[in-house]
């Protein structure tokens, strides 16, 4: 299942943290943040190498960043650099497919495009929204 | 040191490993031996005995347990030693053969050729003086093996190196030539090559059984091939490895295995194209580099013939053996499948993790070279994993510091960051007995801050960043939360340094400014408490230019400027502002001296600052040596109080400034940030601009200087125009204040205090003194007062009581009076007097003007009685009385102090005059003011309207006042004026009035009494006085005149000019009539004898002329007859004529007397009437 979930800008300062560690528990909580901030070497080789025909500019989602014995990383990026990067935590005997990825992805990319859209969001800021919120507590609760 | 070298490559597989060894005797670093030794490990190929080209690798420390090794791969063997040490002469060589013998001796299973080099000035010329013996040498050295050089002349170095790499080279083609005859002959004896740790498994092995044998000649093979790869034979090497790899298989010995792959790998590696080298080289079609192994049956294939038959190749290559090459040489797509499969067989053996993460590392370094950054983090971490997995909890010296430089080296920034902080934190934990490193930890931990968009060095992180230090961040920059974390992290490492107090305190205020609003409360309280807890072990600290060994770069220079946040900062104004003197007309424009009324380029930014508070040019002016002030706003926004001290202004100026101390409160999350206002003073020493560029301070112990203009939540609204210059900008975010030269300081006080309230009734006069004090050192020289304000009330004061007092000296007193009358307006509104105007226009019963004039009587008043709205009783209004005043050196600059006494003066109506009205009295000369006096005040008014006659009035009366009439000089003046004059110099309406206690007097006016034209006229006494004489008796109104039918009336008029000016072309003409008393009037039944119009030429002044008529009147009636006398030339009464003009035949008659009232006759008939008997 999904254990943290970020949203970072096209200069890779997150605009959205979410992990599922109690915050009391700082050292799980620090853990995961370093994945996804190390996970971003992988989002941005992976964006810049562009070997022909496997990576279709249709294709918005990277696949697997990198896997360690306990957690699978998983990225998505937008036309204007906005990744998104998923943590899954492995060994909970659960089927987890990869359509169920790109559906979180589709639905987050579709989310952050609701908050741009909003008038009175500045871009780069923090994201703040309810509505988005809700779609990430959905992923994040699933499974 | 580890049992696995973390700079492993491929390439070593196909050099000879050299040990080159620093002796030495002292610790002193003797720059000649490592020039020697430098110029040695320069040598890294050599073509020697006829060998493709070796290549070399110096290594300058090695672990004897990785040389254990040798026989599991060649390339692990050290092969030679080189030994450098100093020549001090014959006495010292011993030393030093004895230390080489110590060196070689570990490694001695392996090494095929030692050199023990001295380096001195002293060094024997000639081999023959060579003071080494070889009895003196140990073992494994002979006299000749040693070598001097003097170390300004190293031009033999790499010869005798070449020479010592050729006899390891022919020591080892040896070994290789024995080794594959034994290989050949399957010589098998019971020394088995064995990695070490396999010595165990051999123990009661059978000899002589079949898989024995076996593994002996593959094992034996394996290394036949490692000795010809290292001696540059890849081909025969590749081959070598083909065939024991399907032995290995075979027999399982998986170890092995995994070698032979490594080994094929590395001798593919060196016929690999680097990318972006070689792209540009065309390759020769015929030459096999790429033949597919996929092709088994190549052999057999026609083509094979024809690349036999190939020209393209070189002489002595054989085709055949070239095509097989091809195929053993491996792509790097193979090589990474070849690694894998190794590293699967490696696994199996978890004392084989030295070269299994070698080989992960080697592969890394590979694929980096190669660009695959993806596959070489994919190995990379397996490196990682394996050597976290084997090792595990002990301490890895120098492990992270190479993963992190791999990954650095790969381009994952982030990656080496976090294996940097993982090396820093490893650094700092206390293993197997090794101390804990703190300063490699903190050197490694600044390392890793910048993978995390930390950047200590940065001068001023602010830069490009947009949000406020205390509101939301916006937008997010960096990972705050990893960046909070590590920085605490480097703190408390910093604090763990011997000498790190400082850098522990560059790091607190770069965490407190820099990360504020990411930070939770207790973490910056906690962060404020180390602070404060480091500067008190230190002492006030000053964060500019930290050095330190750790660091490559002094740190910046850093303040705690938002510890509390400025947000405001006003200069205040002096409570007694020095102004302009006297402003002439060109220094009165408010940026001086531009001779354009208008200049928008200079009003320009006034435009876009609204005040000081953005900085700017101060408005105001300070003087020299007074104490001024300062406002600033603090902010704390931190959940902990902030004590500030010697808190102090930076100015660009003599200035001095007084250190104040303060303490601003915690505020809570949530709410508004704690805010105070502080006043810091000071005193300007000099005069001239004073720039006020920001303030220092010393809070949780740091020096701090903030300047405004770094300050920019201060300045966040100003936008700078695109056209604005930049430098002109920053010119914004300071204050710059003007100084003036001394001026005195004049204290008021007195009857008259500032702010006193004044209530004084109308026409009623105060008298208040006002006493001056000099308060300061200079004294006053000039004093000038003007009032602002209201006309309520008339202000005066003694000029003169003032002048003659100057100059008033430092901490002297001067008195003067103030003299205020209370003016008003006494007659009644403007309303009633326009009211009254248009009543006088209505139609006359005569039908003309002149006519209704005769009728205005006391007795039939033309005027209606108005109702005079009661108006607002009080009226309160602000007069400011200004005292400007001058002195000393300021004088001369042209400026003043101005001090002002703000009154609010209520002025009480009094009396009013509601209506007026002008009679004629008995006498000619004189004439009666009737006035309806109305009392306004709520007490009862005593009136003395005239000398001797007053009255109480309680509410309304009517009085009236006898004064002369008016005789006009003759002069050309304006006649309403001269009126008013003449009426204020003989009226003098005084009231008095009793107020608790008090008497209070003051005396009514008719200045504002708006005066009609026959009032006019009546108040003017005439210039000609006309006496009318009837029948020859002097005609007296109080008496009846009775006159017979039928006798003829003489009517004379002396006329005398009583004015001062000679009188030209009068005209005294008779007008009879017959009034009925009902508005119609008759005029006939008349008959004049003689003319009824009698012309005089002139009359000089006090002469007298007389004129006569003569009528007769036909019928018994009443008649009234007007006597008039006007002048043509209207000589005296020119300015009247205009408002009185009379219609009549004569349009330019102007009337100068006329008989007022008319003369009234009555005729009667004596026969029919005899009982009247009028003496004739």
């Amino acid at each position: 299942m999904a254990v943290a979930l970020a949203l970072i800008n096209k200069d890779n300062s997150p605009l959205y943290l979410r992990t599922v560690a109690e915050p009391a528990n700082g050292e799980v909580a620090h853990k995961l943040l370093y994945m996804l901030h190390t996970s971003l070497d992988v989002v941005e080789e992976k964006v810049n190498s562009s070997v022909p025909g496997k990576n279709d500019s249709r294709d918005l989602c990277l696949g697997v960043l990198y896997s360690l014995d306990e957690y699978k990383l998983y990225g998505y990026v937008t036309n204007t650099k906005i990744k998104i990067v998923i943590i899954v935590e492995l060994g909970v005997a659960v089927q987890f497919r990869d359509n169920d990825l790109r559906n979180w992805f589709n639905r987050l990319h579709q989310a952050y495009t609701e908050v741009i859209s909003n008038p009175f969001y500045v871009a780069g800021e923090e994201i703040k929204s309810k509505k988005f919120e809700a779609v990430v507590n959905d992923i994040m609760r699933k499974q | 040191m580890s049992i696995a070298d973390f700079q492993a490559t491929f390439e070593d597989h196909s050099s000879i490993l050299v040990l080159v060894k620093c002796q030495r005797i002292d610790d002193q670093r003797d720059e000649a031996i490592q020039n020697v030794i430098r110029r040695i490990q320069k040598l890294r190929f050599c073509r020697a005995s006829d060998v493709p080209a070796v290549s070399i690798k110096y290594v300058n420390d090695y672990p004897a347990r990785r040389n254990e090794w040798h026989q599991f791969q060649a390339h692990r063997a050290v092969r030679g030693v080189i030994t450098v040490g100093e020549y001090r002469g014959p006495g010292n060589v011993q030393w030093s053969l004895n230390k080489h013998g110590e060196l070689v001796d570990p490694y001695e299973k392996t090494v095929l050729e030692t050199r023990c080099v001295f380096v001195g000035k002293d060094i024997p010329t000639q081999p023959s003086e060579n003071p080494v013996n070889d009895a003196d040498c140990p073992s494994n050295l002979r006299r000749e093996q040693c070598l001097f050089y003097a170390p300004d002349d190293l031009s033999q170095v790499e010869e005798d190196i070449v020479d010592f790499v050729s006899n390891i080279v022919i020591v080892l083609k040896s070994s290789r030539i024995r080794l594959e005859q034994d290989v050949n002959n399957k010589k098998v004896d019971d020394k088995m090559l064995i990695a070490p740790f396999e010595k165990k498994d051999l123990v009661g092995l059978d000899v002589d059984s079949r898989q024995y044998r076996k593994r002996w000649v593959a094992r034996n093979k394996k290394m036949l091939a490692d000795i010809s790869l290292q001696l540059g034979f890849v081909q025969e090497a590749l081959s070598l490895y083909g065939e024991v790899m399907e032995v290995f298989k075979a027999v399982g010995d998986f170890l092995w295995l995994g070698a032979v792959y490594e080994g094929q790998c590395a001798a593919s590696v060196g016929h690999l194209t680097p990318p972006g080298r070689g792209g540009g080289l065309v390759r020769n079609q015929s030459f096999p580099m790429r033949a597919r192994r996929n092709t088994p049956t190549l052999l057999s294939n026609p083509t094979l013939t024809h690349a036999g038959s190939c020209k393209s190749l070189p002489v002595d290559v054989d085709p055949i053996e070239a095509k097989q090459f091809g195929r053993d040489l491996l792509t790097l797509d193979e090589i990474v499948d070849k690694v894998r499969e190794s590293n699967a067989n490696y696994e199996r053996f978890t004392s084989a993790v030295g070269p299994h993460v070698e080989l992960n590392l080697k592969l890394t370094r590979l694929l980096s070279t190669f660009e695959r950054r993806l596959q070489a983090t994919d190995f990379l971490q397996m490196a990682v994993v394996t050597y976290c997995r084997i090792n595990e909890g002990s301490w890895k010296l120098g492990w992270y510091d190479v993963v992190a430089q791999l990954y650095r080296d790969i381009g994952c920034l982030r990656k080496a960051a976090f294996y940097t902080r993982i090396g820093a934190v490893q650094a700092a934990r206390v293993h197997d007995g090794i101390k804990a490193n703190n300063a490699l930890c903190y050197q490694l931990m600044v390392k890793g801050l910048q993978g995390y968009q930390v950047d200590l060095l940065a001068s001023n992180p602010y830069e490009g960043r947009r949000w406020h230090p205390f509101s939301t961040p916006q937008p997010v920059l960096g990972w705050s939360r990893l960046q909070a974390t590590l920085l605490s992290d480097l703190i408390l490492t910093a604090d763990r340094l011997q000498d790190g107090k400082k850098l522990a305190a560059h790091h607190c205020v770069y965490y407190l400014c820099y990360m504020f609003p990411f930070l939770e409360a207790h973490e910056a309280h906690q962060c404020a408490k180390k602070l404060d807890e480091l500067t008190a072990e230190t002492g006030p600290l000053l964060l500019s230019g930290i050095k330190s060994d750790l660091l490559d770069e002094p740190l910046p220079e850093i303040h705690l400027i938002n510890y509390p946040l400025v947000t405001k900062v006003k200069p205040l104004p002096l409570a007694a502002e020095p102004t302009k003197w006297r402003t002439s007309t060109a220094s009165s424009q408010p940026d001086g001296g531009t001779p354009f009324i208008y200049a928008p380029s200079k009003n320009k930014p006034n435009a876009r600052q609204p005040g000081i508070e953005n900085g700017g040019i101060f408005p105001s002016k300070w003087v020299k040596g007074e104490v001024v002030s300062v406002q600033m706003t603090f902010q704390n926004a931190a959940s902990f109080a902030l004590q500030l001290k010697d808190l102090k202004l930076i100015s660009d100026g003599n200035f001095d400034c007084y250190p104040c101390s303060f303490t601003i409160g915690p505020s809570e999350r949530g709410s508004a940030p704690n805010s105070l206002d502080v006043l810091i003073k000071g005193t300007p020493r000099s005069t001239g601009v004073i720039r006020i560029l920001g303030y220092e301070c010393l809070v949780l112990g740091i020096r701090t200087r903030c300047f405004f203009k770094d300050a920019k939540w201060m300045h966040r609204k100003v936008v700078p125009a695109p056209s604005d210059n930049s430098k002109e900008f920053s010119k914004n975010f300071e204050f710059i204040i003007n100084c003036v030269s001394e001026l005195p300081l004049l204290e008021v006080s007195g009857e008259l205090q500032n702010n006193s309230e004044i209530t004084v009734y109308g026409g009623e006069t105060k008298n208040y003194r006002v006493k001056l004090h000099n308060k300061s050192s200079v004294p006053v020289e000039m004093i000038d007062i003007s009032i602002d304000g209201s006309r309520k009330a008339s202000i005066e004061w003694n000029e003169e009581e003032l002048k003659s007092q100057l100059p008033i000296a430092p901490d002297a007193t001067v008195t003067f009076h103030i003299t205020l009358t209370g003016s008003e307006n006494f007659m009644a509104s403007q309303k009633t007097s326009e009211h009254l105007r248009t009543s006088s226009a209505s139609p006359s019963p005569m039908g003309t003007p002149s006519m209704r004039r005769f009728q205005s009587t006391p007795n039939t008043p033309h005027r209606n009685h108005f109702h005079v709205p009661a108006e607002s009783a009080t009226d309160t209004v602000s007069t400011d009385i200004t005292i400007s005043y001058s002195g000393g050196a300021g004088m001369e600059d042209n400026y003043a102090r101005k001090c002002c006494i703000k009154t609010r003066l209520t002025v009480l109506q009094s009396v009013i005059i509601t209506q007026w009205d002008v009679l004629l009295a008995d006498s000619a000369d004189e004439c009666y003011l009737v006035l309806d006096i109305e009392n306004r005040t709520s007490h009862e008014v005593e009136l003395e309207y005239q000398e001797g006659k007053s009255l109480a009035v309680e509410k309304k009366c009517k009085i009236p006042v006898l004064i002369p009439r008016c005789k006009p000089s003759g002069g050309d003046e304006h006649l309403e004026e001269l009126c008013r004059q003449h009426i204020d110099k003989h009226v003098k309406l005084k009231w008095s009035l009793t107020q608790q206690q008090r008497q209070v007097t003051g005396y009514a006016n008719l200045n504002e009494c708006k005066w009609n034209p026959s009032q006019i006229d009546t108040i003017l006494s005439a210039s000609v006085a006309c006496e009318v004489f009837l029948q020859k008796h002097p005609y007296n109104s109080d008496d009846e005149f009775i006159l017979k039918m039928g006798v003829p009336l003489s009517v004379q008029v002396e006329a005398q000019n009583s004015s001062l000016c000679s009188l030209q072309e009068l005209l005294v003409s008779l007008h009879v009539y017959q009034d009925y008393q009902n508005g119609t009037t008759q005029v006939s039944n008349i008959c004049f004898h003689g003319p009824h119009k009698i012309p005089i030429e002139s009359i000089e002044p006090g002469q007298k002329v007389r004129v006569s008529f003569c009528l007769l009147f036909l019928f018994v009636g009443d008649y009234k007859i007007d006597v008039d006398c006007s002048t043509l030339s209207g000589d005296c009464a020119k300015a009247v004529s205009s408002q009185v003009e009379i219609r009549g035949d004569t349009p330019k008659q102007h009337p100068l007397w006329r008989t007022c009232p008319p003369l009234k006759i009555t005729v009667v008939d004596l026969e029919r009437d005899p009982l009247l008997s009028v003496p004739l």
